[in-house]
């Protein structure tokens, strides 16, 4: 019910703020989306406060460790949560609801891999709802897994000295049963 | 501080694989039950560095705590002081085992130090963190 189609975003009259990624690439993006970005929003304020002549058009904030494969996801992830808020401004319970089942379908289209990622790249930006989300989409993949399992699921592998992953299996025995199966 | 680069999941396998650092990997463990928690210990030694992180386990004997019904004649001050002494890991292990059955090996001597008031009713933990452990 709550579907408009139009643009919820509440500062669509705003800046844009230019972030350019570790291998070069330029994401041109609104400001309510960048702010989202706590990282972002520190190296903003800071420019602006030392700069008068700032709050004209374009800023361009450098991302060195952040590559644009992630940022790109988290652009669109930030994007609808905005969204999915504005249009549900006066219904928490009703918000919960449509993020979730956002979540859930983003879920779909992600590999293991760009996980990893993408919760480094949340964490180097402080976008600390990406975070929260995708840590817990992590933990629930884990939840339950066999040791091997968490490490192909992550690419890992075992880097201990011989017979300390013996000594570990052998107390940890009656926790290797009835994992899930992979 | 960075753990070996391994292999992809099959069809990506052409993909880089980037590793979660301490913090990253800490917040993803403050989300997994305690089972999954102890056996995160044998992925690699970055994991078991971070599985066995008191910070973790603290809100986890702290829920199993709560559960016991043993809170009677201790103050919670006294009580949580005991419990940090000893270690949250370690108590969470000590109570599991009192569920599971001692693992057959040399015990460690922190088990020892556990004093009798942490042991828990089976019926209590099996609802606290028991779900997992097949009957």
């Amino acid at each position: 019910m709550s579907n408009q189609s139009e643009s919820p975003n509440p500062t669509s009259s705003s800046n844009k703020i230019t972030l350019k990624t570790s291998d070069n690439e330029v994401f041109e993006v609104e400001e309510a989306v960048a702010m989202k970005f706590c990282t972002v929003k520190q190296y903003f304020d800071d420019e602006n406060n030392n700069n008068v002549t700032s709050g004209t058009s374009t800023t361009l904030i450098p991302l060195p460790n952040v590559e644009s494969h992630p940022l790109a996801i988290l652009i669109t992830y930030c994007k609808k949560h905005l969204e999915i808020k504005a249009n549900n401004a006066d219904n928490k319970k009703e918000m919960e609801i449509d993020m979730e089942h956002y979540e859930r379908e983003f879920l779909k289209n992600v590999m293991p891999q760009e996980l990893t990622e993408l919760i480094l790249a949340a964490n180097y930006l402080n976008f600390k709802e990406a975070l929260d989300f995708f840590c817990r989409a992590v933990a629930s993949a884990i939840q339950n897994k066999s040791v091997e399992y968490v490490r192909k699921f992550f690419g890992l592998e075992s880097d201990f000295k011989p017979g300390e992953e013996e000594k570990l299996r052998e107390e940890f025995a009656w926790s290797f049963e009835g994992v899930d199966e992979d | 501080m960075c753990c070996p680069r391994g292999r992809g999941l099959g069809e990506n396998e052409e993909q880089s694989i980037v590793d979660l650092d301490q913090d990253t990997l800490r917040n993803v463990l403050e989300r997994v039950d305690a089972v999954t928690l102890l056996r995160a210990e044998g992925v690699n030694k970055l994991w078991r560095k971070v599985a066995r992180d008191d910070r973790l386990w603290e809100p986890i004997a702290l829920r199993l705590w709560a559960g016991s019904g043993k809170l009677e004649c201790i103050d919670e001050m006294t009580h949580y002081i005991r419990f940090r002494a000893v270690g949250f890991r370690t108590a969470v292990r000590h109570w599991i085992y009192s569920y599971v059955g001692k693992p057959n090996l040399n015990t460690p001597s922190d088990y020892n130090s556990i004093p009798d008031f942490y042991s828990i009713d089976p019926q209590v933990f099996s609802s606290q963190i028991g779900p997992w452990v097949q009957n």
